[in-house]
């Protein structure tokens, strides 16, 4: 029934939770008929004036409440959607959010098909730009995403939106001892410039630590095109204009944000190694309905996934409710393998997927021991 | 899952368990740290003595550190994510007929299993038949009644709750309505003399019921049909269900107290009380006419006694506990932990039984990972029963040490505790003593408990003819002026620091800002929710303590704070309202209750109060405005970062 995968374009948004009336009024009007929604946070660099008027500056870095919105839809209308999205919600602008556009293979039909056309308001849209990349980083200490962020935030590229998942796979392994390992992850999602993507990764990944074992794991996937947030710093600053302002500006004009390319040749450090050729392979389904698809997808080669908490609005009748969606970044050799694993139980009549779709991945880095 | 297990050398596995261990144990070493100090250091600076048994305390405490350790663990393991999981299935599957009555029994079994009433009965020890009688019904004579329409109120308001969730309709309007109705009846209750004196009670017994196990349960079975109903649109659902428990129970006492109105005496002097018209209304209230002798016999004048003309055959066995004799703390270890195994299991058992059943029979699902269900169980049982028996002899009996000696800062006035009839008293045992004038009197020995006494001896208060001897037990007289205003403030620091203690070290507590800092993906976090709270409590414990101190009528201590509520509430965010109202009964929990109770009675015990009820009341109030104006500090701060992120220009 799903043999031949159909192309999709995934979009996902974060917005400040208290805009969210805004988005949910407006997806609706552009014919979406559900979206998932995730909670997670922004984090910038706060600066402000020192205590009792002493003259300089200090900064911490300070959390602010996003929802990120998911949703499919076909890729002949996606452009426009996103589009729109970025319009009404003035997404150009540093500090209101971030969206970007992806494309995906969908072995189950989720793209949305009533959306309207949109080709009337064409001309006085913000610039979307090109040639993205999302690099995402699931860290298993707690805290360390803010490391990381911290660490994002110095690169400064893009607000760093960090959310929360639950690490399934070896721990699963260890019996009851499982309990001495937390299970929680902080997913770290960063837009960055395609071009300087493998450079960003490898400072990330020296400077995080990341080749250490047990820190995490780092991947970077393609991305359409989207709109980042470069609001990175929030406070007095001595400009007419902030840098922010500045930068959003030039990426508007340019289209891309080629321009700020820093890594121009790599160091090749033999260090680490990233890993080409994976996918990520994403389920979506009923709260507590994925243990068997996880477990199909394990014995099937994948070595672990990261499993979070989604709500699926509705704006028809369907029912929305509680999501879980699994996400495993696999070699792409075993990809058919898993996906094989994971539709042969959908075959059954009782089990419900709301969506099996996958990515293509860049660059995938993770500590490996040495004795495997 | 099934794939093989990893082979794991011996050597690292202790590893990983000592990691786990040791950080848990660090965490809450650091949380109950500050009471424990706190406590002692009051006691050392400004009594200007060690505590006593102190290696008995120092055990009892660290059994405490260990007991809530393991409580919390467990919770977080076993019992909260079980909860969730009959929640979200029963939101998926069951619908309307099968969430109303199983959150109505979850309700009433909690009730039941957490006898906090006990502690209610403990506080209202001392009241007077006479000068609260309705109230004297309720805690003395008519405990299962009271027990039973507290029960009743946290099955509705359970329900309620989880219908609110699934249903998906704001907690302002619910809790307003419900604070609304209450407000009013209580101020009518206020003016009603008998109805009175059960306000106390009834806002105290909202507080209490929510115990210590109650609530994560409550908390996480509602998170679970938030999610799973996919109509709530914060992003941090699932609170207010616990805000809704402590609410309905007021509301069913206030109740149950009209509907017994008729037939209870009205509040008024012993002498009235024990006339022989009003003879049936009084003996309604002890059950039996030998109850009503006993008890008049007991607690009367001579008068009242002469009415009875009691004989003395009932001499012999007539000892009241009353007196104010510390003598429980010699109890031997293994009894105390076998009798508090036995609380923990009766709290924990049935409750997590019930939900397992609904699980299993009624939903056919079966917990994810079961294992780890079970050693939660295991942990919060162990967990809770090491922490009571270390709060027996370690932390209860050193908050008890200092609260007792509270009063010594500034009452100087002798107050009769009670009094302790001696059957068969033979004048021989009367041993000559001297005074600093020289002039000689008797005194005797009095075996009380383990430790012995010596008496003066009153000629008057002894009946050679029924070899009796009416020992009037009183306090020893003190040496500040009344109410001393340094004594005061002493008082009223030593409250907030109780208050503001045992609260960072609650474990519902913790369970409930760890769900919040979760649901919240880090925005707010956990150690700030916990410190909102317990400055909370803390001022609540200071306004407890000064209604105990200056005899405030309870309508007083409730409307003010209350209708500063409403307003803040409904400027406040959705989730950051069901927060606060739940902090507010999550704090009166394990930790807390015994340590503010024995403070609270050694106040009242030693005032002329009928009751030292309130302080919970209080305690559980304030957290709510403390929370909520966190919440608006929070909010404030979140937009203006926003708004300078945006560019919007105003300088943060």
């Amino acid at each position: 029934m799903y043999d031949i995968s159909t192309p999709i374009h995934r979009i996902t948004c974060a917005i400040r939770r208290d805009r969210h009336h805004n988005i949910t009024k407006l997806l609706p009007e552009l014919g979406i008929k559900s979206v998932l929604i995730e909670s997670g946070r922004t984090v910038r660099r706060r600066r402000h004036a020192r205590l009792f008027g002493l003259p300089g500056y200090t900064e911490r870095l300070d959390n602010s409440p996003v929802d990120l919105y998911q949703f499919s839809v076909a890729p002949a209308v996606s452009e426009s959607v996103i589009r729109r999205l970025a319009d009404a919600l003035h997404l150009n602008r540093p500090g209101r959010g971030t969206v970007y556009l992806q494309e995906c293979k969908a072995f189950r039909d989720t793209a949305d098909e009533n959306v309207t056309d949109p080709a009337d308001t064409g001309q006085r849209l913000p610039g979307l730009l090109q040639n993205l990349s999302v690099i995402t980083c699931i860290m298993s200490m707690n805290g360390s995403a803010e490391e990381l962020a911290k660490l994002a935030l110095e690169i400064g590229t893009g607000v760093p939106i960090v959310s929360l998942g639950q690490g399934a796979g070896l721990r699963e392994r260890l019996g009851l001892l499982r309990i001495t390992v937390p299970a929680e992850k902080e997913v770290v999602r960063l837009l960055v410039p395609a071009l300087d993507a493998e450079g960003l990764m490898r400072t990330l990944i020296a400077k995080g630590h990341l080749n250490r074992p047990g820190k995490g794991f780092i991947y970077c996937s393609p991305v359409l095109c989207g709109l980042l947030d470069t609001a990175l710093l929030v406070g007095p600053q001595q400009h007419a204009a902030t840098m922010e302002q500045v930068v959003a500006a030039i990426d508007e004009l340019e289209k891309n944000t080629a321009w700020r390319r820093r890594f121009h040749e790599l160091d090749p450090d033999t260090k680490f190694h990233l890993q080409p050729q994976h996918d990520e392979i994403m389920i979506i389904c009923r709260e507590e309905a994925a243990g068997q698809y996880v477990e199909a997808a394990l014995q099937a080669g994948a070595t672990a996934a990261t499993n979070s908490h989604l709500q699926r609005v509705t704006f028809d009748k369907t029912t929305g409710g509680a999501r879980e969606r699994y996400t495993f970044v696999v070699h792409r050799s075993i990809t058919t393998q898993v996906l094989d694993a994971l539709r042969q139980i959908h075959d059954d009549p009782e089990a419900q997927l709301d969506c099996l779709e996958v990515q293509p991945i860049n660059f995938a880095f993770a500590y490996r021991a040495k004795s495997q | 899952m099934s794939k093989t297990r990893v082979q794991i050398p011996f050597s690292v596995i202790l590893r990983m368990i000592g990691d786990y261990a040791g950080d848990r144990l660090r965490k809450q070493l650091k949380a109950v740290a500050f009471i424990v100090i706190y406590l002692v250091a009051f006691q050392m600076l400004v009594f200007g003595r060690a505590p006593e048994q102190s290696l008995r305390m120092a055990g009892g405490i660290g059994l405490v550190v260990l007991g809530l350790t393991l409580f919390l663990e467990g919770l977080l393991l076993g019992l909260m994510p079980l909860a969730q999981r009959v929640g979200i299935q029963l939101s998926a599957r069951g619908g309307l007929k099968t969430i109303l009555p199983i959150g109505f029994l979850v309700g009433l079994g909690a009730t039941f299993a957490e006898p906090a009433v006990a502690a209610l009965r403990v506080v209202g020890s001392d009241v007077i038949a006479w000068e609260a009688p309705l109230l004297f019904l309720l805690l003395q004579q008519k405990p299962e009644w009271l027990i039973a329409a507290i029960a009743v109120g946290v099955g509705v308001a359970v329900s309620i709750g989880l219908l609110r969730f699934y249903l998906g309709f704001s907690i302002k309007p619910s809790i307003l309505t419900i604070t609304g109705v209450l407000l009013p009846l209580s101020f009518v209750a206020s003016r009603l003399p008998n109805l009175a004196s059960i306000l106390g009670l009834a806002w105290d017994a909202g507080a209490v019921t929510t115990g210590a196990v109650t609530v994560p349960l409550v908390l996480a079975l509602g998170i679970g049909i938030s999610r799973s109903s996919g109509k709530a649109e914060g992003a941090v659902s699932g609170f207010g269900t616990v805000a809704l428990a402590s609410a309905f129970p007021v509301l069913a006492v206030i109740v149950l107290g009209a509907m017994l109105l008729p037939y209870v005496p009205s509040p008024g002097g012993e002498h009235e009380f024990f006339a022989p018209e009003n003879r049936e209304q009084a003996v309604y209230l002890f059950g039996s006419e030998d109850s009503l002798k006993r008890y008049a016999f007991e607690h009367g004048s001579d008068d009242t006694r002469a009415l009875f003309s009691i004989k003395t055959e009932d001499g012999d066995q007539l000892e009241l506990g009353d007196a104010p004799a510390g003598s429980h703390n010699t109890t031997p270890f293994h009894a105390i932990l076998r009798a508090e195994l036995a609380y923990a299991a009766q709290a924990v058992l049935p409750l997590t039984a019930f939900l397992v059943i609904v699980l299993l029979l009624l939903l056919r699902e079966r917990p994810r990972y079961i294992d780890e269900v079970l050693l939660g169980v295991v942990f919060v049982l162990v967990g809770m029963c090491l922490f009571t028996t270390g709060n027996r002899i370690g932390l209860s009996q050193l908050g008890n040490e200092v609260g007792s000696r509270l009063p010594q800062v500034y009452r100087d006035v002798q107050v009769e505790k009670g009094q302790i009839a001696i059957g068969h008293f033979d004048p021989s045992v009367l041993v000559p003593a001297v005074d600093r004038d020289g002039s000689k009197i008797d005194v005797f020995h009095l075996l009380d408990g383990e430790s012995v006494q010596v008496v003066k001896f009153h000629p008057e208060w002894h009946d050679p003819d029924r070899q009796i001897y009416t020992h009037r037990v009183q306090t020893s007289p003190l040496t500040h002026p009344e109410l001393s205003r340094v004594g005061v403030l002493l008082i009223l620091l030593f409250a907030f620091g109780v208050g503001y203690g045992s609260t960072v070290a609650e474990p519902a507590l913790s369970a409930l800002a760890r769900t919040v800092e979760d649901l919240s993906v880090g925005t707010i976090t956990s150690s700030s929710i916990v410190r909102a709270v317990s400055i909370g409590v803390g001022f609540g414990l200071i306004a407890g303590v000064t209604r105990i101190l200056y005899d405030i009528p309870m309508i007083w201590m409730i409307l003010p704070p209350y209708l500063l509520l409403f307003p803040l509430t409904l400027v406040n965010d959705e989730d950051f309202a069901g927060i606060a109202w739940d902090s507010g009964g999550v704090v009166t929990g394990l930790v807390t209750v015994p340590l503010v109770l024995a403070m609270g009675l050694g106040l009242s015990g030693q005032l002329d109060i009928s009751d030292g009820f309130g302080i919970l009341a209080m305690a559980s109030v304030c957290p709510i405005i403390s929370v909520l104006l966190f919440g608006l500090v929070a909010r404030l701060h979140q937009r203006k970062v926003a708004r300078a992120a945006e560019g919007v220009n105003d300088n943060v």
